[in-house]
């Protein structure tokens, strides 16, 4: 079994049109990340990104008095300056007009972060008398969200400052995923259509491991080249990113990201960046048995091309268009996998048998039922006999 | 003229592309109409309201069609006032309920329709803006389309390829073919003539279809209307109607489905898979459309992407073609006439070059030994 699945790793390694395209496709990706993020800086004059970059390196880090102390004195030794009751500073880090907008706004976003714990709480308040009502109420449901709210959002604060906007670029880049996305199409498309053009699945079936042992080997291997071209793909996303937007403070809560203030999630961002990924991963899994399931039912691989594609297009307007029935079958959609920080970013829970359960974790348990069920079925198609059939005919 | 018939049989019956074509028919005529009645998203009585102001007032705004506009305006305003201080005056037992049904009888057909009236003040006041020209551009707005690119007439004319030349390469039978008396001149001329016409009829098809559609079923008008009344070409600085701007667009979207042909035809010879040429034929098509989806210039570079998109050519709303200077000043980015001139020369060449590696690359083909 083992030499199976590594022989048909060496058939896909060894396609030269294949790891071309994967190459020029690392290629293209790195290139859109250069030149978006370049415009970005060229459209917001490099001179103040520079200075930005600069006064932010002194408070960066844990948030301490003497660094907001510092910022509220340096904004007033500006202020009098722009006043005239002061002589200008020796150095400014743009001018002195400049500087104050920057200071200002960084003393925001600290002041921000540090107001985050007293927002929390006061959420965690508010929802103790919820909680009340619901007790008198007696709902099971919804004093059971209630205090899972509770356990959520308790004792959260921000201690460290850093400029982390630019995860949340790097969170919402989505070429990466459309281009292994393509791959996985070209790949997945002839693993089986392609063995019944060339003729040879009548002769493979007729062999001892022709059939399910040899259909598990293909679905291996095309999982361990997928793990390939994925880790390739995110390596570059994150040292393209690293090196375009100065990614920092890696090691921050997530929930001190714009868009992820009650996020359910408690981790650091750079583990959220990992979970993300292995949930990418999965969702690429399943769209590449969808794509296997089309490939062992159509005899032409191209064709399997078109309907990989028009999958695509279904379960993304699946994805937009919620509501009814659309949200139970939601849950098995693999674009929510692509695009799983939508399911992070608020706290959204679904009702299994009067218990809040988090849409994450169901959408993931689904999503994974899904493709264990694709697999076995994709073993089943593989497994009947009626190609011998029309042979012996 | 047999070969040619016989290469249409082919296509269209062996390899089924009757079916297929059928479907984008059917496909694209029924989200045509679905945009469209999501752009219009009015009741019936607000699009009949609405057609109504829109086909008595539009046209050029002259000075007496602004004060009967405003008078409108007014006397909408007043009933909807009215209307108001009359369910005040019922809720409040001021006046009878006969007297209530009664006058907001009269003053509910006075005010119905509401949204549909609040859309035609919206087209006045842009018309105001944008050099007093009143016209409704909501269909237009959707006949032009957003910018992007019609997917499953890409994938179709590839398709369309993919039967015609690159299977028969696949799987062999060129070669016997090659091997006849024919076969080597005449046939590869009729294939590549079959796959030229069918790329600009079945362009030609959809978007006559859906000019059909607009103008039957939801009463495009205006075609003389100059160009910037289409909200999606606010700021064109193009002297064009609508009707010749849709023209223009069309052709230049033909072309990108031509160059698409033979670009498909060429990797098709070079690769000789199906399944990799209608993969690289997508890739080319789309990933420079989304990599080069912020840069202006991208409208210059002979690629079919370009010409496929093609509302940029005349400055439509879309990034890209509008920056905003340091003062707030919008810039309209935009092509010179003889920008374009050598643009579609290179784009001409190009094709021409493209039938005649096709025909090179057939004909250097050994025959069946």
């Amino acid at each position: 079994m083992n030499s199976l699945i590594l022989h048909e790793l060496k058939k896909l390694l060894s396609n030269k049109i294949l790891i071309i395209v994967v190459f020029f496709l690392l290629f293209a990706n790195a290139f859109n990340i250069y030149q978006t993020n370049d415009k970005y800086h060229d459209k917001y004059n490099l001179d103040v990104n520079e200075a930005e970059w600069s006064l932010y390196e002194i408070v960066e880090g844990d948030i301490t008095s003497e660094k907001t102390k510092w910022l509220y004195e340096y904004i007033e030794k500006l202020q009098a300056v722009i006043n005239g009751e002061q002589e200008e500073l020796s150095s400014y880090f743009l001018n002195s007009h400049g500087d104050l907008s920057l200071a200002t706004n960084l003393l925001h976003s600290i002041e921000t972060a540090i107001g985050y714990g007293d927002k929390i709480d006061k959420l965690v308040e508010e929802n103790n008398k919820q909680l009340e009502i619901y007790k008198q109420k007696e709902n099971g449901y919804l004093i059971a969200k209630a205090e899972l709210v509770n356990n959520t959002y308790s004792a959260r604060q921000i201690t460290s400052f850093y400029n982390v906007e630019a995860y949340n670029a790097y969170l919402n880049y989505d070429f990466s995923s459309f281009l292994i996305l393509l791959i996985v199409f070209l790949c997945t498309a002839s693993l089986y259509a392609g063995e019944n053009e060339t003729g040879m699945l009548p002769l493979m079936r007729s062999t001892p491991m022709g059939r399910v042992t040899l259909s598990n080997a293909k679905l291996n291997a095309m999982m361990m080249f997928l793990c390939i071209v994925s880790i390739l793909f995110f390596v570059c996303d994150f040292v393209m990113f690293f090196l375009c937007l100065r990614l920092r403070g890696i090691s921050n809560p997530v929930y001190s990201m714009s868009g992820f203030e009650y996020s359910p999630l408690v981790i650091s961002i750079g583990n959220f960046m990992i979970l993300s990924s292995l949930l990418k991963y999965l969702g690429f899994v399943c769209f590449s048995l969808i794509s296997c399931v089309f490939s062992s039912l159509l005899k032409k691989s191209y064709m399997v091309l078109v309907a990989d594609f028009g999958t695509c297009i279904c379960f993304m307007a699946m994805s937009v268009y919620s509501g009814g029935g659309l949200d139970y079958l939601n849950l098995i959609n693999p674009i929510n996998m692509l695009l799983c920080r939508d399911m992070f970013s608020t706290f959204n829970v679904v009702n299994i048998f009067d218990t809040p359960v988090f849409r994450y974790i169901i959408s993931f348990i689904c999503t994974a039922l899904f493709v264990c069920i694709l697999s076995v079925f994709i073993n089943l198609l593989n497994n009947t006999n009626s190609t011998t059939k029309r042979c012996r005919k | 003229m047999k070969l040619i018939s016989s290469e249409f049989y082919k296509l269209f019956v062996k390899r089924r592309f009757a079916v297929v074509l059928i479907l984008l028919i059917v496909f694209d005529t029924v989200s045509f109409c679905v945009s469209l009645e999501n752009r219009i998203d009015l009741d019936a009585n607000s699009v009949e309201v609405y057609k109504t102001y829109i086909n008595e007032y539009s046209g050029e705004l002259t000075h007496e069609k602004i004060r009967l506009i405003e008078a409108e305006i007014d006397e909408r305003y007043l009933n909807e006032s009215l209307k108001g201080e009359l369910e005040r005056q019922f809720a409040s037992n001021e006046i009878t309920v006969e007297e209530y049904k009664s006058e907001s009888a009269i003053l509910k057909e006075k005010v119905k329709g509401t949204d549909g009236f609040n859309r035609f003040i919206n087209a006045y006041y842009d018309a105001l803006d944008n050099g007093q020209y009143l016209a409704d551009s909501t269909v237009w707005d959707v006949l032009y389309g957003n910018g992007g690119i019609d997917f499953t007439m890409v994938i179709v004319i590839i398709l369309m390829i993919i039967a015609l030349t690159v299977y028969d390469e696949e799987i062999g039978i060129n070669r016997l073919k090659f091997s006849a008396k024919n076969g080597k001149s005449q046939l590869i001329s009729v294939q590549i003539s079959v796959s030229c016409l069918l790329s600009i009829l079945i362009p030609v098809l959809i978007f006559a279809g859906r000019f059909f559609i607009a103008k039957v079923f939801f009463g495009l008008n205006g075609f003389e209307n100059p160009l910037n009344t289409a909200k999606i070409f606010e700021f064109t600085q193009w002297n064009l109607s609508l009707l010749s701007a849709y023209v223009y667009l069309s052709i230049i979207k033909i072309a990108g489905y031509v160059y698409l042909a033979f670009l498909t035809m060429i990797i098709g010879q070079v690769l000789k898979s199906s399944l990799y040429t209608m993969f690289i034929s997508l890739v080319s098509i789309y990933v420079p459309a989304y990599v080069l989806s912020t840069v202006w210039e991208r409208y210059l570079v002979p690629i079919p992407s370009s010409l496929l998109t093609a509302v940029g050519y005349f400055s439509a709303t879309e990034y890209g073609s509008l920056d905003v200077a340091e003062n707030g000043e919008i810039i309209i980015n935009t092509f010179s006439i003889e920008q374009l001139q050598v643009f579609f020369s290179v784009v001409l060449v190009t094709i021409v070059a493209m039938i005649i590696t096709n025909h090179i690359l057939w004909t250097k083909r050994q025959s069946f030994k």
